[in-house]
C-alpha cells in the first residue's frame, strides 16, 4: 500500500510496525500450519479417525459463516480505502460492519458448538471432535482478537484526543488520514483471520 | 480501487459456492480433495494479494511469507502419513534385508561420534594455536 507522510525511513525500507506483523503472521502461519498438517496425517492415517456424517456438520450454516467472515475481509478494507480518502463517516460505518459481521461469525459459531455438543461430538468424544473444536476454537479466540483490535481502531479514531490533528474535518482521534498505519496493520491480521477460516472450513466440512 | 475490492469480494463467494456445490456431487474422493484444496489455495490467494496487498509490497515482506511456506511445507513433508507410520527401529522385526539392522546401528554410533569428533578436533586446533603463540612471546 501506498506509505503515508509520516512514515519515517527505517533500516529495512519497510515501517517498522508492517515488518513487525507480517512477521508476527508468519508465525500465525506455523501456528496453525501444525495443527493442521496433523490433523491431515490423523485423517487420513488414522485407523480410529471416524468422521461424523456431513448432516451433523451442518455444512450451511459454516458455510453462511464463511460469506460472514469474507464480507466483514472486504468491508475493513473498504473501511482502510475510506481513511485513505478521508470520507470519516464512511470510514466508521464500514470499520463498525466489520465489527458487526465479527460479532455474528462467533454468535453462529456458538450455536454451531451447542449443536454440535449435543448431538455427540465433544471435545474428548473423538479425534474429529478433539481437532474440530481444536481449530475451531484457536480460531474463536483470534477472531476475539481481531474484534479487540478492530474496536480500539473504531475507538482511537473517533474518540478525541491530543495528537488528533483534525483539518476541519471532524477527525479528532488519534488515527487520521494522516496516521492511519495502524488501521492497515488491523486490516492485515483481519484478512488473516478470514484466510484461515477459508483453509479450515473446507478441511473441517466439506472433504 | 474500490472496484478491485468488490471484485475480489464477489470471485471468493463464487468460489465458495462452487466448492460447496461441488461436494454434493459425490466424486471421488482424491478428486473432491484436489478440487476442494485447489479452490482454497486460490481464495487464500486472492486474499493475500488484494486485501493484504502482497501484491504491492517489496522483496523482504515476500521472503517472510516465503520462509513461512517453506517450514509448513517442511512440516506437512516430514509428517506424511507414510513416514509418520514406518517404525525406524523395525527393520529385524519387520522382516527387511538382512544385516540391515546391524548397518543402522552403525550409522547411529557414526552419528553421534561426529560431533565428539568435530569438537575434539576444533579443541586440538585452538590448544595447540595457543600454545604456538605463547612460544613466541
Amino acid at each position: 500500500m501506498s506509505t503515508t507522510a509520516e512514515t519515517l525511513e527505517t533500516a529495512t525500507g519497510i515501517p517498522n510496525g508492517k515488518l513487525g506483523i507480517w512477521l508476527f503472521l508468519a508465525s500465525e502461519v506455523m501456528l496453525f500450519g501444525g495443527i493442521i498438517s496433523s490433523y491431515i496425517v490423523l485423517r487420513m492415517g488414522s485407523p480410529i479417525f471416524g468422521v461424523p456424517p456431513r448432516e451433523m456438520l451442518g455444512v450451511p450454516l459454516a458455510m453462511i459463516n464463511t460469506f460472514v467472515l469474507i464480507t466483514s475481509s472486504v468491508t475493513m478494507v473498504l473501511a482502510l480505502a475510506s481513511i485513505q480518502k478521508g470520507n470519516r463517516s464512511a470510514f466508521a460505518g464500514y470499520l463498525s460492519a466489520t465489527l458487526l459481521l465479527g460479532f455474528v461469525f462467533l454468535g453462529i459459531k456458538a450455536y454451531e458448538y451447542h449443536h454440535k455438543w449435543a448431538e455427540g461430538i465433544t471435545l474428548s468424544g473423538s479425534l474429529f471432535g478433539s481437532f474440530y473444536y481444536t481449530m475451531t476454537g484457536l480460531h474463536g479466540l483470534h477472531v476475539i482478537g481481531g474484534l479487540i483490535f478492530n474496536s480500539y481502531i473504531l475507538v482511537a479514531s473517533l474518540t478525541p484526543s491530543r495528537r488528533g490533528d483534525s483539518k476541519g474535518e471532524g477527525w479528532s482521534g488519534s488515527i487520521t488520514p494522516e496516521h492511519h498505519d495502524r488501521v492497515e496493520y488491523a486490516g492485515l491480521y483481519w484478512h488473516f483471520v478470514d484466510l484461515v477460516w477459508v483453509v479450515l472450513f473446507p478441511l473441517l466440512y466439506l472433504i | 480501487m474500490v472496484k478491485t475490492y468488490l471484485a475480489v469480494f464477489a470471485a471468493l463467494a463464487i468460489l465458495t459456492v462452487v466448492t460447496v456445490t461441488v461436494t454434493q456431487l459425490h466424486l471421488a474422493r482424491p478428486v473432491a480433495i484436489g478440487i476442494a484444496a485447489t479452490i482454497a489455495v486460490v481464495k487464500v490467494s486472492l486474499i493475500a494479494l488484494f486485501f493484504m496487498h502482497l501484491k504491492s509490497e517489496r522483496g523482504l515482506i515476500y521472503a517472510i511469507v516465503f520462509i513461512a511456506l517453506v517450514l509448513v511445507g517442511l512440516l506437512g513433508f516430514i509428517l506424511l502419513p507414510d513416514i509418520a507410520h514406518a517404525c525406524a527401529v523395525c527393520f529385524s522385526s519387520q522382516g527387511g534385508a538382512p544385516g540391515l539392522a546391524r548397518g543402522f546401528y552403525w550409522g547411529t554410533l557414526l552419528l553421534l561420534a561426529l560431533p565428539f569428533f568435530l569438537v575434539i578436533t576444533i579443541a586440538t586446533a585452538i590448544v595447540l594455536a595457543a600454545k604456538k603463540k605463547g612460544s613466541h612471546v
